[in-house]
């Protein structure tokens, strides 16, 4: 198994020229999408939420794939984001912009804040807690009726064209796909550019053995916890997006089971690699979208594909595909 | 003042007694020895002194400072640093992966989430430098998990390097190993004493090693302390060969690997 992990020799990890290339034919094809994708049977909101979910599950992954911290409540940092978007929009601001940033500070925060309270304990317990927070904004979402519309969701609220100087740009399906790109990019940005720093590394080692990386010194609680607030953050970013693609928020998007369907397309595509969540994603939302036209129980699908994965590629879809190629 | 002092320490697990009242100095720039059977708690004493666990009782000094129950993170920035006597490295990370983590946290810089070209470059340097030094350069690119058990032990006895230690600790740093990479470890620990002054307490069975290496022996049984002297002193005593040694062949088995190492 370790084969397969193992990188070309040599010492420093370098980007190789390959890596690149792949890198620019993905980015051209993104920028490409609203071009292609309705010639094969998608639209363009379907290629936004795609990349929304990859974001997300990016973003949980830096936490479980990359510092080993199974967390089952990192729906409530992507709700957050959802509920911090509407509610700006809805009673604050017209700029999109601004409450796009208020709703990822706001995931952001409360990672911050909560990381800590996890980490306190390992393993499944460290779970359990990850679970009982997010539960608990799911539960404030649904009670605090007058604000966030309880249960029915939060509705009253769309994104708004962006103004800069001398300059209007409409949010039509279009333009929003590539203000998600941009973002998404960012996202990406931030979590490879941790992941190469020592910080990143730090984490990894992490992952790797605990014990070691307390006896060279590092107080190991406090890494996870940062770890916890950087990946917290950027769900939070996708939910934000996912608010203005929606023009709408629920508890649903703070509920537990989203927190399983991150998890779902992170372990899908490949915790281990950097862009195996993307691909989940592509998996996940097609499935949802395509089986639930067909059938009303579209999970039992994602359920099904993803015990078969779990069983035929423990590295993910991405980590088999690579695997083979490198045979 | 001694670098490192056990003042009546004792630990107990549940009703066994795994250290009783062991008291014992090591100074600055010793290359001591820690022997003893199977179970006499040397791995014990290690993990008192390097903060993996309170002792039950007594005090530890390092430097003149207490530090009983001092939590590890802390003791390594105090310049104690361990390995295990069962390896304890980053199994699919590569052994260039490995030391580059380890001079990270020696410099003080794993938490940055940004570093400039130039604080990268001395930490390849600071690798490059660690991987000639404990001769395992050749296989930088490999996979650890992948490696030998003694190329295993090395790279986490290159880590440990990593962090220029006041206070090195080895539990059996040649377990596992073939005769040339012992070879190869023995005679870093000898240079990394010599050469840098770095104070070294190791855990070894093998006893050409600790009779060729060691200037001083402490001899541990059945968790009390059984012995402490010279090479020559410890080889000479009889209740270490009685208790430890064996009957008969041990005084022979001692000059010979004695002479050995003076060769
Ligand atoms: N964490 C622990 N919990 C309970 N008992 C322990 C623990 N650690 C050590 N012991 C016991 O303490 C005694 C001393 O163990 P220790 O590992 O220190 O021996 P050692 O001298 O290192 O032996 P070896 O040469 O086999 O490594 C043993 O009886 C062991 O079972
Ligand atoms: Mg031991």
């Amino acid at each position: 198994m370790s084969a397969t992990l193992a990188r070309a020799a040599g010492a420093p990890t370098h980007t190789t020229p390959r890596t690149w290339l792949a890198l620019g034919i993905g980015w051209a094809l993104l920028i490409a999408v609203p071009f292609w994708i309705p010639f094969v049977g998608g639209y363009t909101d379907l290629a936004s939420r795609v990349l929304i979910y990859a974001l997300a599950a990016m973003g949980l992954n830096l936490l479980l794939g990359f510092t080993g911290g199974l967390s089952f409540g990192h729906a409530a940092y992507f709700g957050l984001g959802c509920y911090g978007v509407g509610l700006m929009l809805k009673y604050e601001t017209h700029s999109t912009l601004l409450a796009l940033l208020a709703g990822t500070l706001l995931g952001g925060a409360a990672a911050l804040l909560l990381g800590p309270v996890a980490v306190r304990r390992r393993g499944i317990y460290f779970s359990m807690i990850t679970i009982a927070i997010g539960q608990m904004f799911y539960f404030i979402a649904v009670r605090w009726n007058n604000l966030t519309g309880g249960e029915d969701g939060l509705t009253g609220f769309r994104r708004h064209p962006l103004h800069f100087p001398g300059l209007t740009v409409p949010l039509g399906t279009t333009n929003f796909y590539y203000f998600v790109l941009v973002f998404f990019t960012l996202g990406c940005a931030l979590l490879w550019g941790v992941l190469q720093s020592p910080l990143g590394h730090a984490f990894v080692a992490i992952r790797e053995n605990h014990k070691r990386m307390r006896f060279l010194g590092i107080p190991v609680a406090r890494y996870i916890a940062l770890s916890f607030a950087i990946s917290g953050l950027v769900v939070a970013l996708a939910g934000s997006l996912n608010a203005l693609l929606d023009n709408f928020t629920s508890p649903n998007d703070l509920d537990y089971t989203l927190s399983g369907n991150l998890l779902i397309i992170a372990v899908l595509g490949g915790m281990r690699s950097f862009w195996g969540p993307f691909v989940g994603a592509i998996i996940f939302v097609l499935v949802r979208d395509y089986v639930s036209s067909l059938i009303t129980n579209w999970m039992t699908v994602i359920g099904l594909i993803f015990v078969l994965s779990v069983l035929f590629f423990p590295l993910g879809v991405l980590g088999f595909l690579r695997r083979r190629s490198a045979q | 003042m001694s670098l490192l002092s056990l003042r009546h320490v004792s630990r107990r697990f549940g009703a066994l007694v795994a250290l009783n009242d062991i008291s014992l100095d090591i100074e600055a720039g010793e290359l001591r020895a820690l022997i003893g059977p199977n179970g006499a708690g040397k791995t014990t004493l290690f993990n008192l002194i390097s903060g993996f666990f309170p002792p039950s009782d007594g005090e530890i000094l390092f430097g003149g400072e207490r530090i009983a129950a001092t939590d590890p993170v802390t003791l390594v920035r105090k310049g104690i640093i361990r390995t295990f006597q069962i390896t304890e490295i980053f199994l699919d990370l590569t052994v260039y992966e490995n030391l580059r983590v380890a001079v990270e946290t020696a410099m003080g810089i794993s938490l940055r989430p940004w570093v400039s070209r130039a604080v990268r470059s001395a930490v390849d340097l600071r690798v490059q430098e660690l991987l000639e030094l404990v001769r395992i350069g050749g296989r930088a690119g490999r996979v650890a998990g992948e490696l030998s058990h003694g190329d295993q032990r090395v790279v986490e006895v290159g880590m440990a390097l990593a962090h220029a230690p006041r206070l090195l600790l080895l539990d059996e740093p040649t377990a596992g190993m073939g005769d040339e990479e012992t070879h190869h470890m023995t005679n870093l620990i000898r240079q990394l004493n010599r050469e840098r002054g770095i104070t070294i307490l190791f855990v070894e069975h093998d006893m050409n090693i600790v009779f060729g290496v060691a200037e001083r022996i402490t001899v541990l049984d059945n968790g009390a302390l059984l012995a402490e002297g010279t090479a020559a002193e410890i080889a000479a005593n009889p209740r270490v060969q009685a208790a430890y040694l064996g009957q008969g062949g041990a005084q022979a088995r001692v000059t010979g690997s004695h002479a050995d190492a003076a060769s």
